[in-house]
């Protein structure tokens, strides 16, 4: 009991789970919430290409060929052509919600989505097109794209309902 | 890496196509053209295999036939795995409690060979000429378990027996990368950090960019690849001192309710 009093405290019957430490000493807690969630059904309609925009909240990179492809947490990748780096140039957008890391062989993209893999074919710039789909290839995570120092009750979390893409604050 | 020397494609949107007669080979043969991740990267490629973190498992994909890949193998290796290295045939994994070594010769059945333990933190690894530099975060999600910020010099010569050859106190370690005689290393706000590693065993502080907090980082040829929360940045390392080239900014996004 000495262990979890260390790590959090009671409050209202929900337990606050310890965001930061510095130290051994609990700096925030976690904020409850509940979780907001995108169906399969859309989540597997989503993947599209759209006009270039300044990237946010960069992930991973990988490089392929003169192209730079910068991941955006959740969000999908940015395409740069890089041909020459002291100007590269942002040529659009593929959305993929769930999006953490990619590879490339041959012209063809593998992106994660939440649960699922995608491979995109990449061949016709004018038609980029999603080939193939892994679904629930990768385990279901309900925190995957929610902050730290948010938490959700267990009971709150149905992964029947979708995989979740935000949240909202419980109570205030 | 192939040039592809390429006019054709900045006219609209995107790109690739119209340049297969230069540089992109189709596939059939043993394996075809591949890109470069980060020290970060979750998902590699090694031979006709897709190498991807699924959970405490390494899920492998036959990408023989590219445009559709087949689940292979699963090989379960730790609870909290983090990133995936390529090394011959090797992948080294890096986990919260250390480092793994994956027999990869035989790509049908990927054997865990060797262990490097440490305590919990947060570590992505590279290798270069039998030695893996693996940097150690400290994880203030979790209580203060004892270890500090640091880089470990791991000497993987018998990859069943990894060595700790040399530790390394750094600020806040995360990305790295080593490329011919040095190795690159994110760490928070000390900067990038330049080691020469011509004694690959004894790291030796020789440059770094200050105020670059960077995430990871990638060397390709003769550029340097940094992310960070403002951008990307890319630097000319053809005179030996980091030279910036270009950055491409981030920009918050603001995203509408119910998107």
């Amino acid at each position: 009991l000495s262990g979890l009093l260390a790590a959090g405290s009671y409050e209202g019957g929900f337990y606050e789970e310890c965001a930061q430490y510095d130290g051994n000493i609990c700096v925030e807690f976690k904020r409850p919430a509940v979780p907001i969630y995108m169906s399969y059904q859309r989540l597997r309609e989503s993947v599209q290409v759209e006009a270039a925009r300044p990237p946010d909240r960069l992930g991973r990179v990988y490089l392929y060929q003169n192209y730079v492809f910068l991941n955006e947490q959740n969000e999908g990748i940015h395409i740069i052509d890089n041909t020459d780096p002291t100007l590269p140039v942002n040529l659009g957008f593929i959305r993929i919600p769930g999006n953490t890391d990619i590879a490339m062989r041959d012209n063809y993209l593998f992106a994660d989505s939440y649960v699922d893999l995608v491979t995109l074919d990449m061949n016709n710039p004018a038609n980029i097109q999603v080939v193939n789909r892994q679904e629930n290839l990768f385990p279901y995570d309900a925190f995957q794209n929610i902050p730290n120092n948010v938490s959700f009750s267990r009971s709150d979390i149905n992964g029947a309902l979708g995989v979740v893409v935000s949240y909202q604050l419980s109570g205030g | 890496m192939i040039k592809n020397i390429c006019v054709c494609l900045i006219s609209s949107l995107l790109f690739i196509s119209g340049c297969n007669e230069n540089g992109v080979s189709s596939s059939g043969s043993d394996s075809g053209i591949t890109g470069t991740g980060g020290s970060t990267a979750r998902m590699t490629i090694s031979g006709n295999y897709l190498y991807a973190i699924a959970g405490s498992d390494v899920q492998l994909l036959d990408i023989s036939t590219p445009a559709s890949p087949a689940p292979w193998t699963r090989v379960q290796i730790d609870w909290d795995i983090q990133t995936l290295f390529p090394y011959g045939d090797y992948l080294l994994v890096g986990a919260a409690d250390g480092m793994h070594i994956l027999d990869n010769s035989d790509p049908a059945s990927p054997e865990n060979v060797g262990d490097f333990q440490h305590a919990r933190a947060v570590d992505p690894v590279v290798a270069q000429n039998d030695i893996a530099y693996v940097t150690l975060r400290v994880d203030t999600t979790q209580p203060a378990n004892g270890i500090t910020n640091q880089m470990n010099v791991v000497g993987i010569a018998d990859v069943t027996q990894p060595v700790l050859l040399d530790t390394i106190a750094m600020q806040a370690p995360e990305g790295l990368s080593v490329s011919g005689g040095r190795l690159y290393v994110c760490d928070g706000i000390a900067g990038l950090k330049i080691f020469d590693v011509a004694n690959p065993a004894e790291p030796v502080v020789q440059n770094s960019i200050a105020g670059l907090e960077c995430s990871d980082v990638i060397v390709d040829g003769d550029i340097l690849f940094a992310i960070s929360e403002d951008g990307l940045a890319q630097y000319d390392l053809t005179t030996g001192t980091p030279l910036l080239m270009s950055t491409i900014e981030t920009e918050p996004v603001v995203y509408v309710a119910g998107r």
